[in-house]
C-alpha cells in the first residue's frame, strides 16, 4: 500500500482570496441547513461546499481531488471561519472541504487561521508560491507530504515545498486534532 | 544574531535560546479563553491544565437576545463550574472579553497568549504576544501548550509629535490606508517610535486592537511606565518587559511622520479605505446611526471626549447615537465621571457592555441603505447589520461631532 501522506488526483483550480465565510463554505448556506433540520456534518457540507462559486462542485469533484488555490486561500473577511451561532463548528469550511473528499489545499499562501483549522481537521494546506500559473483545471497532480514534493503529471513538472513538522505530519495521518487527542486520552487509561 | 520582541517572547515559551521565522515550534501558553470547554468535554478529558489562567464570558450576545443564546450561555456557566474556572464573569459584572480579561489580570509583558476572537491581538498593547485560536484552544486546555509558525517581524515607526485632537484610531487608520490591510499578513507587527510613547495605553490598544485589521498574527508595543499604571494591582506575578534587540531582523521597517496628521475616516467596505477627516466633510455624508463602543474605541477617554464634545449640545435630530462602554467596570468609571450623564442628556443611548451593534448582532444593527458612523474596527458590508447598509470607520471624537452635525463631521471644529 502506498503512504498515506502521498496523494493522487485531479486539480480543480480557483484564484486568489478564495474565501473561507462566503465561497467554501458560506454562511448563508449554513443558515439554509440549519433551518432545514440538516445536520452539520463533514458529508452535509461537502455536498453545498464552494457552492456560491460553482453550483455543481459538490457533485462533480471525486474523492482525492485538490484545489488549488492563488493568494491567501481560506481568506475570511468576516474573521468567522465557521458558525458564530454554533461553537461546534469550528473551521466549517475545511470540514466542507474534506466532506467533499479534498485531499489537500495547494496554495500561494493561506490564511493562518484556515491553515490552522484544516490542519487540525486532517486537512492539509500547502504553500507553494512557485504554483502560480503553473496548474491547469483538471491536470493531474501528485503531493508528497513527508518530502515536500508537488508533480504535475500531465505537464511533467515539479515543484518543491517546506514540509509540515512531524507532529503535524502525524496529525493529518490519524485525520486530525481530535481524532488525536481521543486516541491520547482513551490509551493514557484513566 | 538579534531577535525581535516576538522571536525573544516566542523563543522563551518554547525554551530555547532562539527561534528564526518559519521554523514550526511548541510554545508554553500562558492564558486562554474559554472557547473549546465544550470539544474538552465531549472528548471526554475533565481537566484543564491550569483553571487559574482560563478566562470566560459572553459578550458578543450579552445579555442573550434568544432562547437559544440563554441556553448556550446556561452550557457556559455549567462547563465553567465543571473545570473550576474561576475567572467566569456573569452579566453585570461583565465586558468585552480584551478589557475585562485585562482588567483582571490576563496579561503580563513578556507573555503569550492565545484565545478565541479575532481581535486577540489586542492584548499585545501589554507587551505581550497575543493572537487568536480556534480549534487549537483545545491543545492549550489540555497541554498548557500550543504549536507556532514563527512569524516574519514588520516594525513600524511612529515619528513625530501628534497633532491635538489626533489619537490611536487616526493613526491606525492612516497606517492601513498606507500600507494596505494586509501588510501584517502572518506576521508580528511592532509599533515603536516618539508617537508610540507619547500616545496614551489606550489609544496605543486600539491600534494593537486593529491588528487583525492589518493581517498580523500579533500587534506588539514596547512595555512603559503607562503599561505599568495600569497593570498595577492586578497582577499576582512578576514580569520582565521584552525589547527588541538593536540587530533584530524585521523582514520590512515602515517609517511615519505623524506630526501634520488630521482625524482620519475610513470609507464603507475596507479599514485600509482611510482618508482625512477634511476632505471627507466635504462629501456631506449623512449617517443615520453613530456608535460609540466595541473593543476597539470604548475605554473611559473615549468616553469623554465624546462626552466633552457633545456637552451641552444635542444629537441631530436624524441621527441616532448609541453608546456601549468596553466594561461593566468602563461603566461605572464614566457613570461616577457624570461622562454617561453627557451624554444621554444629548440624547444618546447608553448600553451596557456588549459586542452587539459591532458585528451587527443585536442592540442597534443596522437597516436597508442606512449608513453608521462606527468607533468600531470593521466596516465590510453587512458588519453591522444589513448588507445594503454602510459603515465608516473613526475616532470616538470624529464619531461624536458627526452624530452633532447629521453628517460626517471634523471634531476639531466642536472642541
Amino acid at each position: 500500500m502506498g503512504d498515506t501522506l502521498v496523494f493522487q488526483g485531479k486539480a480543480w483550480v480557483f484564484g486568489d482570496n478564495l474565501d473561507a465565510d462566503w465561497q467554501i463554505c458560506s454562511l448563508e448556506t449554513l443558515a439554509e441547513l440549519r433551518a432545514g433540520g440538516v445536520p452539520l456534518t463533514a458529508e452535509e457540507l461537502g455536498k453545498v461546499c464552494l457552492q456560491p462559486v460553482d453550483p455543481e462542485f459538490g457533485r462533480k469533484v471525486n474523492l482525492g481531488d485538490f484545489i488549488v488555490a492563488g493568494a491567501n486561500a481560506g481568506a475570511s473577511v468576516a474573521c468567522l471561519d465557521g458558525d458564530p451561532e454554533d461553537p461546534h463548528l469550528i473551521g466549517a469550511a475545511s470540514l466542507a472541504l474534506k466532506g467533499a473528499g479534498i485531499a489537500a489545499v495547494l496554495c500561494e499562501s493561506s490564511n493562518m487561521t484556515f491553515l490552522r483549522n484544516s490542519v487540525h481537521h486532517g486537512l492539509p494546506v500547502v504553500e507553494c508560491r512557485a504554483l502560480r500559473g503553473r496548474v491547469r483545471q483538471g491536470d493531474e497532480l501528485r503531493v508528497d507530504l513527508a518530502r515536500g514534493a508537488i508533480q504535475n503529471l500531465t505537464t511533467g513538472e515539479s515543484f518543491r515545498f517546506s514540509p509540515y513538522p512531524d507532529f503535524l505530519l502525524d496529525m493529518i495521518r490519524v485525520a486530525g486534532l481530535y481524532p488525536q487527542l481521543k486516541n491520547a486520552s482513551g490509551s493514557s487509561g484513566t | 544574531m538579534g531577535m525581535t520582541i516576538a522571536e525573544k517572547i516566542l523563543a522563551a515559551h518554547a525554551g530555547r535560546n532562539e527561534v528564526k521565522p518559519g521554523e514550526y515550534i511548541w510554545c508554553k501558553v500562558d492564558a486562554t479563553g474559554g472557547f473549546g470547554l465544550r470539544q474538552l468535554e465531549a472528548l471526554g478529558i475533565d481537566e484543564v491544565w491550569n483553571p487559574d489562567r482560563v478566562y470566560m464570558v459572553e459578550d458578543h450576545q450579552a445579555p442573550p437576545p434568544t432562547i437559544e443564546v440563554a441556553n448556550q450561555v446556561k452550557e457556559m456557566r455549567r462547563l465553567a463550574k465543571k473545570y473550576k474556572i474561576k475567572n467566569f464573569f456573569e452579566f453585570g459584572r461583565h465586558g468585552i472579553l480584551h478589557q475585562l480579561f485585562a482588567e483582571n489580570g490576563m496579561f503580563a509583558p513578556g507573555e503569550l497568549v492565545a484565545m478565541g476572537d479575532s481581535h486577540s491581538t489586542s492584548g499585545g498593547v501589554f507587551n505581550v504576544c497575543s493572537t487568536n485560536s480556534a480549534m487549537d484552544a483545545v491543545l492549550i486546555l489540555v497541554f498548557g501548550e500550543l504549536w507556532f509558525r514563527v512569524p516574519e517581524s514588520v516594525k513600524v515607526v511612529l515619528n513625530g509629535r501628534l497633532p491635538e485632537w489626533c489619537v490611536g484610531k487616526d493613526v491606525i487608520l492612516k497606517v492601513a490606508a498606507e500600507l494596505g490591510t494586509d501588510f501584517g499578513l502572518y506576521k508580528s507587527v511592532e509599533y515603536t517610535g516618539p508617537v508610540a510613547r507619547q500616545m496614551t495605553l489606550a489609544q496605543r490598544w486600539t491600534i494593537s486592537n486593529m491588528g487583525v485589521e492589518v493581517g498580523a498574527k500579533f500587534a506588539i508595543f514596547e512595555c512603559d511606565e503607562k503599561t505599568e499604571e495600569f497593570l498595577r494591582g492586578r497582577l499576582d506575578r512578576a514580569y520582565t518587559p521584552v525589547f527588541a534587540d538593536p540587530d533584530a531582523q524585521y523582514e520590512t521597517v515602515h517609517q511615519f511622520d505623524l506630526s501634520n496628521l488630521t482625524p482620519m475616516v475610513a470609507l464603507p467596505g475596507d479599514p485600509g479605505n482611510g482618508r482625512p477627516v477634511p476632505e471627507v466633510k466635504d462629501m456631506h455624508i449623512k449617517v443615520d446611526q453613530a456608535f460609540l463602543g466595541s473593543c476597539t474605541n470604548a475605554r473611559l477617554e473615549d468616553l469623554e471626549v465624546a462626552a466633552r464634545i457633545m456637552k451641552g449640545r444635542t444629537v441631530h435630530p436624524d441621527v441616532r447615537m448609541l453608546v456601549s462602554p468596553a466594561s461593566q467596570a468602563v461603566y461605572r468609571d464614566a457613570l461616577k465621571a457624570g461622562w454617561l450623564e453627557v451624554l444621554a442628556d444629548a440624547g444618546c443611548v447608553v448600553e451596557h457592555s456588549t459586542c452587539g451593534p459591532c458585528y451587527g448582532g443585536h442592540l442597534g444593527v443596522l437597516g436597508d441603505g442606512e449608513v453608521c458612523i462606527s468607533s468600531s474596527n470593521r466596516n465590510f458590508p453587512g458588519r453591522m447589520g444589513s448588507p445594503l447598509a454602510q459603515v465608516l470607520l473613526a475616532s470616538p471624537a470624529t464619531v461624536a461631532a458627526s452624530a452633532i452635525a447629521g453628517e460626517v463631521a471634523d471634531p476639531r471644529d466642536y472642541l
